[in-house]
């Protein structure tokens, strides 16, 4: 079975949140694929576009404003990926596939919260993964 | 390259949650080797690892978070010469996240990095110096200790303190828990310490301006405010402190032993600076210290490491409306209290009279959900204290309101004990509401207060002189700024958090930056005390050595492919590209790795290590290509 959820975490902060999360030991969907890249900054429109043609639906989780670990790597990636929506939208893709998050390394219960808030919103879980 | 894969059960953490053998089945048909232990953290799985690696290798490991012991494997695969290296979170990625999926993450993780290995490029190991220097940011007892230590051991060490005084809240503590004993008779011997190390320089009235540089090698900015007096020649008497007209004066010397002991002028208040003539500290000052014309400086310092100890402030009560703080008279919070003690200064009541009965608030603000969702741990000792001093020098009746009591150290049980028998009132429950509405005719001029009583399962009003709010703990005001300027992670609260909370609690992600005190959760005296020694520990261990080793050259550049657009030029956070000649030259002492060059490039004529575009690319291709 193919992963459903491609979800590009960054390193320093959502990774560490979805480790934090890992130690409630929680029961995610099981289409979410974690994927780890170094900042979000340095995740290529490419790759993110690979991901949405195979995925159904592709998660950015990144630093919180002003928290990244490269100084402006999550405010890049922001920026590329608003870009890259608009690009999505005139080809008339469903926007909703692409989901955008900042958050710190605390904040664990909230990636988890907003990984199954996503499956919801696609309405995934039904077509059983 | 041949690719050995090692996997970690983690004492069943793993093991018990994944299917291993399965997995191993699934991978050996495709060809790799595959080895299994029980601790591949341990010194006998290290052991075990290290003698299975060949010079020009791949190695794959599935084991726990790469920030746990992701560079002990690093380092030794590096030693046995291995070509490639990479490590996959099985734990926390796929064995902790659900059974039912853990399978099939473990896999699209290992086969995709087995893919990303074939495109491996290791980054080049080189030795950066180290500067001996080291700031200290914070003059609380924290960040002191850390100070004193490691200017003892030679150090040279620069203190810096955004408040006129150094010590912190600590000094403003009258009485320390558990044994009511003085707190700045502890406190003051290590005040007076700072002033005598030669090589601890102190930084008062200032804060950080910039951070630049690499660890190692900091290039630090400080804005020094003016002060107005010269604390080189003040020798405290105090002489200016009477003469001042305005009330609150302008001029103070607040702490009970201040550090410098040299007042200062504020100058906010100051009539001279409001365009009159005043200048009366200035003639009664004999050694002629009061400097008007003093201005902001600027001082550059060049240091190896940096050690964050911002500290914490109590919640701001006056966000909970209900309590009436800063609008009723006869509500203070306990840190009012504290000062009111130390400054030996009379206590009164919402009547303008001393107190007759007293109620402790515990955790204003704290295990709400609405304010602070978690326990700040050290109120409550704080709080009993206080009620004990209320009883014993106000003669009040005292009542002490609280969720549950957590009372540390072995002695709180004994506190708790003459509390009670000292006739201190303990209910359980919380406040609803404090008002200035008296309960009855004959209750004129006392302060009402509404509680629900959960132990005796009813609602109680009470008529009462005094309210003293005993608020949690939050990251001292501009410890967000610090956090960017020196990009630290904080967590959800805005506390910094450490690189292990349990293992590695001083050092952050950063390497030559460490957190020492309550910048990082609420901690006692004794507790700051000791992550302030811990901090300046490993700051010595990292500073002493001359140099260290570091991965560089994140970055390949192609000539052929480059359009000269320049833009990765632009985009780099740490300014460590240039054009020379028409040629790009990274300057490696500066360059981080982040990749935002190489993601920005049009024409992709950057190539990042060790992982470029196609090693993702390719793991995607082999997560939804195969099964």
């Amino acid at each position: 079975m193919k992963p459903r959820i491609i979800g590009f975490l960054c390193e320093w902060c959502a990774a560490r949140a979805l480790e934090n999360l890992a130690f409630c030991h929680p029961e995610l969907p099981v289409g979410f694929q974690p994927f780890r890249i170094n900042c979000t900054g340095s995740l290529e429109l490419e790759v993110v576009i690979k991901a949405l043609t195979e995925a159904d639906g592709v998660l950015v989780a990144g630093c919180p404003p002003g928290e990244c670990h490269f100084r402006e790597g999550n405010l890049r990636a922001g920026l590329r990926l608003k870009a890259l929506k608009r690009v999505l939208s005139a080809l008339g893709e469903d926007l909703r596939r692409l989901r955008i998050i900042w958050l710190s390394s605390g904040e664990g219960e909230r990636l988890g919260e907003e990984i199954h808030k996503f499956y919801r919103e696609l309405s995934l879980e039904d077509r059983g993964s | 390259m041949k690719v050995k894969i090692f996997f970690c059960e983690c004492g069943g953490n793993i093991s018990e949650n994944l299917d291993l053998k399965a997995l191993k089945k699934e991978l050996t048909s495709s060809g790799t080797e595959i080895f299994q232990h029980p601790f591949l953290c341990s010194p006998e799985g290290q052991a075990f690892f290290e003698a299975r690696i060949l010079p020009g290798e791949g190695v794959l490991v599935g084991a726990c978070s790469p920030h746990l012991h992701g560079p002990i494997f690093k380092e030794l695969s590096e030693k046995r010469r291995a070509q490639a290296f990479h490590l996959v979170a099985l734990r926390e990625e796929a064995a902790w996240l659900g059974k039912k999926g853990a399978y099939r993450r473990a896999m699209g993780l290992l086969k995709g990095a087995l893919r990303a290995l074939s495109y491996y490029r290791a980054p080049v190991l080189k030795k950066f110096p180290v500067t001996e220097g080291l700031l200290v940011i914070g003059g609380g007892i924290a960040g002191l200790s850390a100070a004193l230590k490691a200017a003892e051991k030679g150090l040279p060490v620069y203190l810096v303190e955004r408040e006129p005084f150094f010590g912190g809240k600590a000094v403003f503590l009258d009485r320390l828990y558990p044994r009511l004993e003085c707190a700045s008779c502890l406190v003051s011997p290590r005040l007076s310490a700072l002033i005598q190390q030669e090589n601890l320089h102190l930084f008062p009235l200032t804060h950080v301006f910039e951070v630049k540089g690499r660890p190692g090698a900091y290039e630090v900015t400080l804005e020094e405010r003016p002060r107005y007096v010269d604390s080189e020649r003040c020798h405290g008497c105090g002489e200016c402190l009477r003469v001042c007209p305005v009330n609150p004066p302008a001029i103070t010397m607040d702490p009970p032993h201040p550090v410098p002991r040299a007042p200062v002028i504020h100058a906010a208040r100051c009539l001279h600076f409001r365009g009159e003539s005043c200048s009366r500290c200035k003639e009664v000052c004999t050694r002629k210290a009061i400097r008007f014309e003093q201005t902001p400086r600027l001082h550059r310092l060049k240091v190896g490491g940096i050690i964050v100890a911002t500290g914490f402030r109590p919640y701001p009560a006056e966000k909970i409306p209900y309590y009436g703080y800063k609008r009723l008279p006869g509500v203070i919070t306990l840190w009012d209290l504290e000062r009111m003690f130390t400054r030996q200064e009379n206590i009164y009541g919402f009547n303008g009279e001393s107190p007759r009965r007293v109620a402790v608030i515990h955790c204003v603000g704290s295990r709400d959900r609405r304010h602070l969702p978690y326990c700040s741990e050290i109120c409550c000792s704080l709080a009993l204290k206080a009620g004990i001093l209320l009883r014993e020098r106000l003669s009040a009746e005292v009542y002490h309101f609280y969720l549950d009591l957590r009372l540390k150290t072995p002695e709180g049980e004994g506190l708790l004990r003459r509390a009670k028998e000292e006739g201190i009132q303990f209910i359980r429950g919380q406040v609803a509401e404090i008002s200035e509405v008296p309960l009855t005719p004959e209750d004129e001029g006392r302060l009402t207060l509404l509680a629900e009583d959960t132990l005796g399962s009813e609602q109680r009003v009470w008529a009462v002189d005094l309210v003293v709010l005993v608020p949690g703990f939050v990251p001292e005001t501009g410890s967000e700024e610090m956090a960017s300027l020196l990009r630290l992670c904080p967590d959800r609260f805005g506390f910094f958090s450490p690189r292990e909370e349990k293992t590695a609690p001083v050092e952050t992600l950063r390497k030559g930056i460490w957190i020492a005190g309550a910048a990082s959760g609420p901690k006692d005296l004794s507790e700051s005390v000791l992550s302030g020694e811990a901090a300046a520990l490993e700051a010595l261990l990292f500073l002493e050595t001359p140099s260290f080793w570091a991965e560089t050259d994140w970055i390949e550049w192609e000539d052929r492919r480059c359009g000269r657009c320049w833009l990765c030029v632009e985009v780099c956070p740490f300014k460590a590209l240039h054009i020379d000649l028409e040629r790009l030259k990274v300057e490696e002492t500066l360059c981080c790795g982040c990749g935002l060059c190489a993601s920005a490039c049009p024409s992709g004529a950057l190539r990042m290590k060790p992982f470029p575009r196609e090693a993702h690319l390719q793991s995607l291709e082999v997560l939804f290509g195969e099964t």
